[in-house]
């Protein structure tokens, strides 16, 4: 059991980290690193949460410093600095959040279970770095580091990690 | 191929409809004039008085979904012939089937490239200068 777990987490990191990497890849440009260093604080980043309601009660959350959110959305919409104001930021925080969960969850549920995801929530947020039942990976794009943290346990057995 | 002059991109997020615009841009398609609408009901009231080129939808939306706004599209004299590309966030080949069926150009799912969405239209541009 101990193995199996092992494996489908595995699996999962494999999977979020796919969802991460060509969800940012294709929308700006940038090349997504995995990372094992801990980002200690967030207070400044900007976040964002989506809640997961079907197949079964989920959340994913971002957070990004605000450095990294400017620099990619300047990327996107081929914006200059002083064009990129405030909700620009948030909004395209909560679009790619949209995006990576939406990506994750179509390659990872099995293909006839659908998926309904709430509207992005942009805000202050905790990453629950202490909450053992919580899947938190820090990833880096250029030397700048973000968090994506997320509540899959009640989603867990309605994944196929056979794909 | 038509020329494309007029494109309407629909979807009830402000940075998606931002994106897909940013998108056609990079390919070519600066020059054409783009409408925005946030649902299917929003869509109608824009090119019912004056058809467009190319229309762009998301499927989840209030008010009038992506499917709906799609059966009607295809349904309508005068609007049935108009490229529908249906944007979706679900890798999901049934839905993507069906959406064909409906009578949709192409299906692209997200996360898209300006590279994807050229190779999902580019039978559907002219010939470059």
């Amino acid at each position: 059991m101990e193995n199996n777990m092992n494996f489908n987490e595995e699996k999962l990191e494999k999977m979020i980290f796919e969802a991460v990497s060509d969800s940012l890849e294709k929308m700006a440009f940038v090349e997504v690193q995995s990372t094992d260093s801990v980002i200690k604080d967030i207070s400044d980043f900007l976040s964002v949460s989506l809640i997961v309601t079907e197949p079964a009660p989920g959340e994913f959350s971002l957070f990004m410093p605000v450095p990294l959110v400017r620099k990619i959305t300047s990327t996107i919409f081929s914006l200059p600095d002083d064009k990129i104001y405030n909700k620009l930021l948030s909004d395209t925080v909560a679009e790619i959040l949209n995006t990576i969960a939406g990506y994750f969850l179509s390659k990872t549920l099995y293909s006839n279970i659908k998926y309904r995801l709430e509207i992005p929530i942009v805000g202050k947020g905790e990453a629950n770095i202490s909450d053992p039942h919580r899947f938190i990976r820090s990833f880096e794009i250029e030397g700048e580091y973000f968090l994506l943290s997320a509540s899959l346990e009640n989603l867990l057995s309605k994944f196929d990690f056979s794909k | 191929m038509i020329k494309i002059k007029r494109i309407l991109i629909v979807d009830d997020s402000s940075i998606a409809r931002m994106f897909v615009r940013r998108c056609l841009e990079i390919i070519g398609l600066s020059e054409a004039t783009f409408l925005e609408a946030v649902n299917g009901k929003e869509a109608l009231l824009l090119i019912e008085p004056e058809p467009v080129d190319l229309l762009f939808i998301d499927l989840f939306m209030p008010v009038m979904n992506g499917n709906a706004l799609l059966k009607h599209v295809k349904e309508t004299p005068g609007l049935n012939k108009i490229p529908v590309v249906v944007i979706t966030s679900g890798n999901n080949k049934a839905r993507e089937q069906e959406l064909m069926k409906l009578g949709a150009y192409r299906v692209v799912n997200k996360p898209f490239s300006p590279a994807i969405l050229f190779s999902a239209i580019k039978p559907l541009l002219e010939p470059g200068e």
